[in-house]
């Protein structure tokens, strides 16, 4: 078990800034601002952290192993150590080191992306050899009728009542499925955030 | 004036005495200083043990049944006691004695009295039964220590001395009878024949002289004879070395009371606390002693009555073989018992180097030696040694006993300083007492194992085997036909897609089916985005990924067109790293259909926010102390366009542009309760969508533009004849190509048998 003083500043913390979010007094907000802050620049010190992590933790590491894997580690250390040295010295508004990212990052994970579109298609082909029951072929019959309805092809059902009452009922399925999902999330969220506030769950006891 | 208490067995004493009438212990009638003499560490020992007495250990031989380990300088002890013994012996055989009856019937009634205020209480019957508890050797009763002192501490030497000094305190009476103590006169509570006062004329000779071992290591016992300063150990140092000329063998017993407390101090600190025993019964177990003063019949009595199985089980001995050993018809306590091997001992017991090297090889695990032999009648101490057991260790002893040093890995970390406390305290070159901190008597079972649940281990092989599920699966060798085919089945895909997206444009457009309605969160926006005000800034912040960026890029950029034919400021930050250079991106190719819009005067960007939906937070709750600079290291807030701006509804609107319908959520969810007035309007993938829709319908979201027909329906509610409608034809017909090769994959799937049944 954890000190009781991380428990004890982390439930105050959070009841703080629950009480500043509900009651926007000046004195709460004095309180709750400098800690949003100082939580902020923690993420921002976590994610340079990370960066450090995967270039001497994961990279250089790789590079004691023996395998193929060495090579790629030896471009990502040394794309990194340019990159960082020309950001650091040109500045990230600079037009040259922004194309860093329109012109390498965007293509390729864009690319990626297009990749994902025929993985998925082939994959979709398999649908129902993994799943063949009731619920494989309703899913298989969803995917086909959204595809259908959302590739603007059924365009002319306006014009058709019947249809465009039919195709205006599906348009809310989804509607209808995102606030379950909303609901369970907020519900999730609520419980989750109640524990900690009770110090019944730690999750920052590591 | 007060009786003089004796400290050992706490009888009233003559205040003139030095010695106590019963059992011949230094009295002390006034506080004195720390003694030094070497014995003394002795006298600790018994002070701080002093409550059990085990009357079955005179028993030789049910003692000689359980022994552990002795050492070898322990064994010469014993050599050297039974060759004393033994000459004692003769001495006395020449003299009659009396038997106990006759004894008792003589014993004078002033020292009857004497006995009964002390501790009478029960008659002489109830004192005369044995019980059960008296045979086992290890039991301990509180009472036990008055029995057992005259059994081992009277000496021959000294009954001259006894005798006067008993003749100045009752002058009349003790001239003219022999003190015989009556059984179980002492202590009524207990009612052993055992307990009976040993008479001076068979008292027997102290067979463990305890100052020549503190002699010949008085310099370390000094400092835990230091600590020893209060009670009866507290001798004069000239009344010691005055009492030792006159007296050369001083009457030091030992007794298991004394031990017990000691003991549990030994186990931890790696003492052989059995062999100590062992030394102790045998001085208490002096044959002559028990020959005259039991009767026969009482040692049969003892043996069929007295030696239960509870009784065998603390000795961890079967009764077969006590009683094997010890019948009715053969005393227990005879003279032949002890047979001695004298010649093959040193008469010296001690030698200088013996102790530090007994105490500096000592260790936990060597003493835990119990034998199987369950009687022994020969009390070398070398071959029993030899013979001792693991097993045979007593079952109270055992639990008592914490965790070997060994056990736990301290063994090896034991510094080789002094002892601070216990038997050996003061010692150097001693293994240190471990200091466990918890209840010794109770040790822990667990070791340096884990204890583990039988749900936890049930839990614990299903997580096994779904890594080795896991495992298994990658480890499964694709055959490389298989190989082939999934990767020519892909090649047609994207070709196939491929080909269909080059002829969209031309041989499928005349098939473009364009959408006839608005999707009326796209209106909403457009109708949000026509009505801002132009004196306040725009807040655009992009949160998503490089990968999406052609998506977004295409949905927003009807929308940011409008924004900036109305001429409006930007202020641009994105959650994201690379969303702050994706976001200039979408600006500067923006501005380019907007003519006489210059990015340059008109957008702020305050770069990367970090923190996620915290950063997000703060920024509804203050701006300025979130995002304090430009994305060139400038202060953002002193600028013309962010200079009227404290907080997000001092923006004329906040647009997110976003990728998935997480941090869509939680942009609505942080910022827009402290939006008041100011509209949120968002521009998003296809796929976050869905998400959004209830944010729409609830008024929390203004309006939205997602995915490529919401883009196409701004084009159209905006009249521009933009790049949205010529890509319609190729979204629209890969989208057709997908839905035909799922329809037939799937059919076939359903056409055709399982894989598995084919194989069958």
């Amino acid at each position: 078990m954890k000190s009781p003083l991380s428990v004890l500043v982390a439930v105050l913390s959070g009841l703080l800034v629950l009480a500043g979010y509900f009651f926007p007094f000046p004195a709460l907000i004095a309180i709750r601002t400098p800690m949003l802050d100082w939580a902020v620049t923690l993420a921002g010190i976590a994610g340079l952290v990370a960066i450090i992590n995967l270039i001497v933790g994961v990279h250089l590491k790789r590079l004691r192993e023996a395998g193929s894997k060495r090579f790629f580690s030896v471009v990502v250390i040394i794309t990194f150590l340019i990159v960082a040295a020309f950001g650091f010295y040109l500045g990230p508004a600079d037009p040259n080191f922004q194309k860093v990212v329109t012109a390498i990052q965007t293509p390729i994970e864009t690319s990626l992306m297009a990749l994902l579109a025929i993985t998925l298609t082939y994959s979709s082909l398999k649908m129902l050899q993994r799943q063949r029951n009731w619920m494989g072929l309703v899913f298989f019959l969803s995917v086909i009728l959204f595809l259908v309805i959302n590739s603007g092809v059924l365009a002319f059902s306006a014009e058709i009542p019947l249809l465009q009452d039919l195709l205006s009922g599906f348009h809310h399925i989804p509607a209808a499925g995102a606030r379950g999902i909303l609901l369970g999330i907020a519900l999730g969220s609520l419980a989750t955030g109640v524990r900690i506030l009770i110090g019944s769950d730690k999750p920052y006891s590591g | 004036m007060a009786d003089n208490i004796c400290p050992i067995c706490e009888r009233p004493n003559d205040p003139s005495a030095e010695r106590c009438w019963y059992c011949q212990a230094e009295l002390t009638p006034t506080e004195q200083p720390t003694p030094v003499n070497g014995t003394d560490w002795l006298n600790g020992l018994r002070e701080e043990s002093g409550q059990t007495l085990e009357p079955e250990s005179l028993d030789p031989t049910i003692e000689g049944e359980s022994p552990e380990e002795v050492p070898d300088w322990l064994a010469r002890i014993r050599t050297r006691e039974q060759m004393e013994r033994d000459a004692q012996a003769n001495d006395q055989a020449a003299q009659p004695e009396e038997p106990v009856a006759e004894k008792k019937e003589e014993l004078p009634d002033w020292l009857k009295e004497i006995k009964a205020g002390y501790s009478g209480k029960k008659s002489d019957s109830e004192q005369e039964e044995p019980t059960l508890e008296s045979v086992s050797p290890f039991a301990s009763t509180p009472v036990d220590d008055q029995k057992s002192v005259p059994a081992s501490q009277d000496r021959g030497d000294d009954t001259d001395e006894w005798l006067s000094r008993l003749a100045a305190w009752k002058p009349t009476d003790a001239e003219d009878q022999p003190i015989i103590s009556e059984p179980g006169a002492v202590d009524s509570n207990d009612a052993e024949p055992e307990t009976t006062l040993t008479p001076m004329e068979t008292a027997p000779k102290p067979q463990f002289d305890m100052d020549s071992l503190a002699a010949l290591n008085q310099a370390e016992f000094r400092p835990f004879e230091a600590k020893r300063g209060s009670g009866w150990q507290k001798l004069n140092a000239d009344e010691l070395e005055a009492e030792q000329q006159d007296d050369p063998q001083p009457e030091k017993q030992l007794s298991f009371e004394d031990l017990s407390a000691a003991e549990e101090e030994l186990t931890l600190a790696n003492f052989d606390i059995n062999a100590l025993r062992e030394t102790i019964a045998v001085q208490q177990t002096d044959p002559d002693f028990f020959s005259e003063k039991t009767p026969p019949q009482d040692d049969g009595d003892l043996e069929d009555e007295d030696l239960t199985d509870d009784d065998l089980q603390d000795l961890n001995l079967s009764g077969t073989d006590i009683r094997a050993t010890s019948s009715p018809e053969e005393p227990v306590f005879s003279d032949e018992q002890p047979k001695l091997h004298v010649d093959r001992f040193d008469p010296s017991p001690f030698v200088p180097d013996d102790l530090p090297d007994w105490l500096a090889t000592a260790k936990l695990g060597n003493h835990e030696k119990p034998t199987s032999e369950p009687a022994s009648e020969d009390l070398d101490g070398s071959e029993l040694a030899n013979e001792i057991d693991k097993a045979n260790m007593p079952e109270w002893l055992q639990a008592a006993r914490a965790p070997t040093p060994d056990t736990d890995g301290l063994s090896g970390n034991l510094p080789s300083e002094s002892n601070e406390a216990g038997l050996l305290a003061g010692i150097s070159g001693t293994l240190q007492t471990p200091n466990f901190g918890v209840d010794i008597r109770k040790p822990v079972g667990y070791g340096s194992t884990l204890k583990v649940s039988e749900r936890q281990k049930h839990s614990a092989n299903l997580f096994a085997n779904l890594v080795d599920e896991t495992f298994d699966e990658n480890d499964v060798k694709i055959p490389q036909i298989t190989k082939n085919r999934h990767i020519i089945w892909r090649l047609v895909l994207a070709v196939s897609m491929i080909l269909v997206i080059l002829l969209s444009a031309t041989l499928f457009a005349p098939f473009i089916i364009q959408p006839a309605l608005f999707p009326p969160e796209v209106v909403s926006a457009y109708d949000q985005v026509d009505t801002i005000s132009a004196e306040k800034p725009v807040l655009l912040s992009g949160d998503f990924e490089a990968a999406v960026a052609g998506e977004l890029s295409w949905s927003s950029q009807s929308l940011l067109e409008h924004l900036m034919r109305r001429n409006l400021n930007f202020v641009i930050l994105s959650s994201n790293p690379s969303g702050s250079t994706l976001m200039n991106q979408l600006i500067e190719k923006a501005a380019i259909n907007v003519e006489g819009y210059d990015p340059s005067s008109h957008v702020v960007t305050l770069g990367y926010l970090p923190g996620g939906a915290t950063g997000v937070q703060l920024l509804a709750g203050n701006p300025r102390a979130a995002m304090p600079y430009t994305h060139n290291l400038d202060v953002a807030w002193n600028s013309d366009i962010l200079n009227s701006v404290n907080s997000l509804s001092d923006f004329s609107a906040v647009i997110v542009l976003s990728d998935q319908s997480e941090s869509s959520r939680n942009w609505v969810e942080q910022i827009q309760p402290g939006l008041g007035a100011t509209p949120l309007l968002f521009v998003v993938s296809a796929q976050a969508a869905p998400l959004l829709q209830p944010y729409y319908q609830s008024g929390q979201v203004s309006g939205y533009v997602a995915g490529f027909y919401g883009s196409l329906a701004y084009e159209q509610m905006l009249q521009q004849t933009s790049g949205s409608l010529s890509h319609l034809g190729a979204f629209q017909s890969v989208m057709l190509l997908v839905v035909v090769i799922i329809l037939v994959g799937g059919l076939v799937t359903l056409i055709r048998p399982a894989s598995t049944e084919r194989k069958g």
